[in-house]
Order: C-alpha cells, then sequence, then structure tokens
C-alpha cells in the first residue's frame, strides 16, 4: 500500500509544489513560514491518501491547504487577517488549472540543465560526477582528491538545492504544468 | 503570525531526508527508481528515521524525486560538458559597490529654498491622485514615479538637475540613473537626494518617511540642513522632521512591506488596530472608526487588499470577534 501512495505523491503531488507555494505565499503574510506551510500540507495529503487515493489531488491539495490555514488562524488570537478575510471568497474550485502541458523529454533535460546550472560550482561538479557520469561517491572523492564524507555532504547539498531548483521550475517527469493562467493573481490585481 | 508551535520546521525534515539520501548514495542504494520499502529493508536506522513521521517520508520522498529525476542528465553525456553560465555574482556586486560610491561621493548640501523659482527655470508640471487612486507616471528621463493615495507632487527638470517637489502625500521613486544630473526631492520637513536608485517617500503631517529599496539615497531635514543629514542605504526607513533625522535599519523584507500598497496591499505586523484603521483610512471614502481604547489596542498582522474595508470590518467581527455596526460613511469597530 505504502509503495503505491509514495508514487501517487512522487507523481501527482509534487508536480504541484510551485503552485502551492504560491497560494501558500498569497495567503499567509509570513514568507519565512511558507515551507514549513508546505511540508505539513504535504504530510496532511499523505495521511489522507493512505485511507484511499482521491480522485482529484490538485482539489485535495487546495482544501486541505485552506484547512491548515484555518486551523492556524483559530489558534492564535492575533489573526492573519487576511486569510479569515478571504474564507469567503476562497472557492476552491477555482482554483482548478485550465488545460495541462505535459513536458516533453528534452524540455524535461533542459530544465534539469538549468536546475543544475544554479548549484555552487563545487557542488554541481560533484552531482554532475555522481549523476551524469555515473561515477561512485568513491570515485567521485578520489577524482576530486576530497575525502568521502566531503562527497556526501556535497551530495546532501547538492540534492536539496536540486530539489528546490527543480519545484521552482514547476516540472516533474511525466506531470504536467498548468500555464501562466493564475486566476487567483489578477484578481487580487 | 507565528505557527511554530503547531508546525514542524521543513527545513529539519529537508535536512534530515537529503543527508539520508547521500549517506544511501554512498552505500550505493540508490540506483534505480525510489523504492522506499526495499530501503527500509536495508537499512534498519532508515526505517525507523523514515517512519517516525510522516513529514519525515515526504521530505525523502520529495529528495529521492529530485535525485532520480537528475539521472536523467546522464543523457547529456553523449553532448560532451555541460556548458557552464559565467558566473554573475562577483561583477553585479562591484557594479552596486562602485555606484553606491559614485553616490556617495556626490554628497554635497542641498540648497534650500529649491523651488524660490530661479530666473529662467521652466514651469512645474503638477501631478496628482485623488482618495484611493493609485498613478504611475514616467517622466522624461525614463524615472517612474508612482504616486499613492492623495498625493501631489510637482516635476521640474532642467538640463543639470531634476527636481520633484512631494507637497503631500506618498511617492514611490524608481530613478534613472543620470550622476551628472542629480535627482532632488523637496518635502517639506525633508530634504532627499539620489543618482540613481529605487524608494518610497511619504509626507505625513510633521514627519517625512523614507524607505529605500535598492541604491543609496541622502536625506536631510530642512529644519537642520548642516547638521542632521544621513545616508540611507537598502533596508533602512529615515524619519526627517523638524527635529532631525532618525534612521531605523528595518531590512529589505520590511521596506517591501511598507511599499506593498503599490501592489494594492497593505500589510501589517503585530500592528495596533487604531494603525491599521488609519492606514485603511487614507484609501477610502468609508472610514473606519475605533470607538475604545481597547479595540484599538489589538495588535494584528496580515496582508490585505486596501479597497476592501468591508471585508477587513467583517474580518474583525469574524475572526476578532469585534463588534461592528454600520453608519453612513463609517464602520465603528468596537468590543464586546
Amino acid at each position: 500500500m505504502s509503495k503505491t501512495v509514495d508514487q501517487w505523491f512522487m507523481d501527482t503531488v509534487l508536480p504541484l509544489e510551485a503552485e502551492l507555494e504560491r497560494f501558500l505565499a498569497r495567503h499567509w503574510s509570513d514568507a519565512s513560514e511558507v515551507r514549513d506551510l508546505r511540508q505539513e500540507v504535504y504530510s496532511r495529503l499523505y495521511k489522507a491518501a493512505a485511507n484511499g487515493l482521491p480522485h482529484n489531488t490538485r482539489a485535495l491539495m487546495y482544501s486541505t491547504a485552506r484547512n491548515l490555514i484555518i486551523d492556524l488562524v483559530r489558534r492564535k488570537r492575533v489573526v492573519s487577517i487576511e486569510t479569515v478575510m478571504d474564507f469567503e471568497s476562497w472557492d476552491v474550485s477555482s482554483e482548478e488549472a485550465g488545460p495541462f502541458e505535459t513536458v516533453s523529454a528534452r524540455q524535461e533535460l533542459s530544465m534539469l540543465r538549468t536546475a543544475l546550472e544554479t548549484l555552487p560550482r563545487r557542488t554541481r561538479d560533484i552531482v554532475q560526477m555522481r549523476r551524469v557520469q555515473g561515477m561512485s561517491q568513491r570515485d567521485t572523492a578520489h577524482a576530486l582528491g576530497v575525502s568521502e564524507p566531503t562527497v556526501e555532504r556535497h551530495v546532501s547539498k547538492g540534492v536539496r538545492l536540486l530539489a528546490d531548483a527543480l519545484a521552482k521550475l514547476g516540472v516533474h517527469r511525466g506531470a504536467v504544468i498548468s500555464p501562466a493562467n493564475d486566476r487567483e493573481g489578477e484578481r487580487e490585481r | 503570525m507565528n505557527a511554530e508551535h503547531a508546525l514542524l520546521s521543513a527545513d529539519d525534515a529537508e535536512q534530515a531526508a537529503a543527508d539520508w539520501l547521500a549517506r544511501l548514495d554512498r552505500d550505493g542504494l540508490l540506483n534505480g527508481p525510489v523504492d522506499v520499502d526495499a530501503l527500509c529493508d536495508a537499512r534498519h536506522d532508515f526505517d525507523v528515521w523514515l517512519n517516525a513521521e510522516v513529514a519525515h517520508r515526504v521530505a525523502f520522498l520529495r529528495a529521492a524525486t529530485a535525485w532520480s529525476r537528475a539521472e536523467r542528465l546522464a543523457a547529456l553525456r553523449t553532448n560532451g560538458a555541460i556548458p557552464r553560465r559565467p558566473i554573475l555574482h562577483r561583477p553585479v556586486i562591484q557594479m552596486l559597490a562602485a555606484a553606491a560610491c559614485i553616490a556617495m561621493a556626490a554628497l554635497v548640501v542641498i540648497p534650500l529654498g529649491l523651488f524660490d523659482g530661479a530666473p529662467g527655470q521652466p514651469a512645474p508640471l503638477h501631478y496628482q491622485t485623488a482618495r484611493g487612486e493609485i498613478k504611475t507616471l514616467t517622466l522624461e528621463d525614463g524615472s517612474v514615479l508612482t504616486l499613492n493615495t492623495d498625493t501631489s507632487v510637482d516635476v521640474i527638470f532642467s538640463d543639470d538637475e531634476r527636481q520633484v517637489a512631494l507637497i503631500e502625500g506618498e511617492v514611490f521613486f524608481d530613478v534613472a540613473k543620470a550622476p551628472e544630473r542629480p535627482f532632488l526631492i523637496n518635502a517639506g520637513e525633508g530634504q532627499v537626494r539620489v543618482l540613481g536608485t529605487s524608494f518610497g517617500i511619504e509626507r505625513r503631517q510633521n514627519v517625512v518617511e523614507v524607505a529605500v529599496s535598492e541604491g543609496t539615497v541622502w536625506i536631510g531635514s530642512s529644519a537642520h540642513a548642516d547638521m542632521s543629514e544621513s545616508i540611507l542605504m537598502p533596508g533602512m526607513i529615515g524619519y526627517a522632521s523638524v527635529s532631525g533625522v532618525m534612521v531605523e535599519t528595518s531590512g529589505v523584507e520590511a521596506v517591501g512591506q511598507r511599499l506593498l500598497w503599490r501592489e494594492g496591499r497593505l500589510s501589517f505586523d503585530d500592528t495596533p488596530l487604531r494603525e491599521v484603521a488609519a492606514e485603511f483610512n487614507r484609501y477610502n471614502t468609508i472610514q473606519l472608526v475605533i470607538t475604545d481604547d481597547v479595540t484599538g489596542d489589538i495588535e494584528i498582522g496580515g496582508t490585505f487588499r486596501l479597497d476592501n474595508v468591508e471585508a477587513f470590518a467583517r474580518l474583525a467581527n469574524q475572526g476578532l470577534g469585534l463588534d461592528v455596526s454600520h453608519a453612513p460613511g463609517r464602520i465603528e469597530l468596537s468590543s464586546k
């Protein structure tokens, strides 16, 4: 079961990350907490899906995000007013995106390359040797004349930066991206 | 506004997930598609960590997905090395530093009585906005002025100087660089001189407030032209009044919040309701009235649309439990 849920999470939830973070940033005034909120939404989604995979992941994601914000607001005396204010106008169904576009293998590759280029040089070299050249961490360490723990540290750093960069680019493999028809954003302008 | 007591830190979970990934990768366990169950079977300590919190699992899945996608980069191997972009950071920083030096070097005492109408000076161009109106103008030098609600300015450009008089209200300046042609702003109690930069300036009753988002700005008090002045860097807010200039280092983020009105929004952080009401009242004909001190002292935070005072009042009712009563042209808020 957990394998199915893991797969659903990777294929269906993760591609929505940029969209989810935009939504949270719009409705939560403290930008530094958006990642924590996103993480909590992920956990709640995962727990919900463990009891049965949802039919519409995007709709579930938005209502989960909304409920999380409502929970947090209720728990606090000092209210993030905009969030409460927007309860009335939050029509979760309106968040459903329009036409989707599948990312081609070539686009995917060029996005990966862009993400890779955002890494600091040392980290990028090591990620490149591991993933592009297919060298082991040990061989990478030998080739660069650094210790294995150093390589391991760069891999850890590299994967974090890559995950963020890829999320920012808004697409995951074989997944869909929504074009820039961000209705919510327009409404606010 | 913080939610620490309710939320796990994403940073902690993501760092731990990345560390686990690097460790599993070191041991050669991460080749091929992500199979968390198999990893748990292979490493008991990983199993324990992963299943301690759902947050751990989702963070690991996120990292493992990125790592596994990166494997596709191997397709580039036949195409030779990955082209590198030139590293831009250093030159940019140097350029900015150079610009700052120019700005500093150009600091001279501002002539008082800027608008006393030197002979042969062109007539000022006048611009203004009504209550609730926000307007953007592009001047002939390419500088862009965003006028906030109830604002009035005069613009006089000559060959060697660009002058703006802020008669009332608030303006965000995005000043085009032209070192040979300084940009001067006269706002009564405060005067500002810049070469090319972005900042907001508001003239209130007795004080002029300057919030800098980019570049370097000289601010001086007109009452103490020779002794009271300051250089403002990004993230600083300067206040000029008859008693001099005061500078607050608020950070670039706070300055950004302070300037959110340009997007039609207001942002507050633990701000007393009476100040929030005063801010809203600048933009709306319907005035928010706080009837008692207890209500006025309630601190709120958040970001709001500045033109939606009705919704704000509804929220004060639902979210804060305040009494809201409507009268013509005003909405009264009071504690029950």
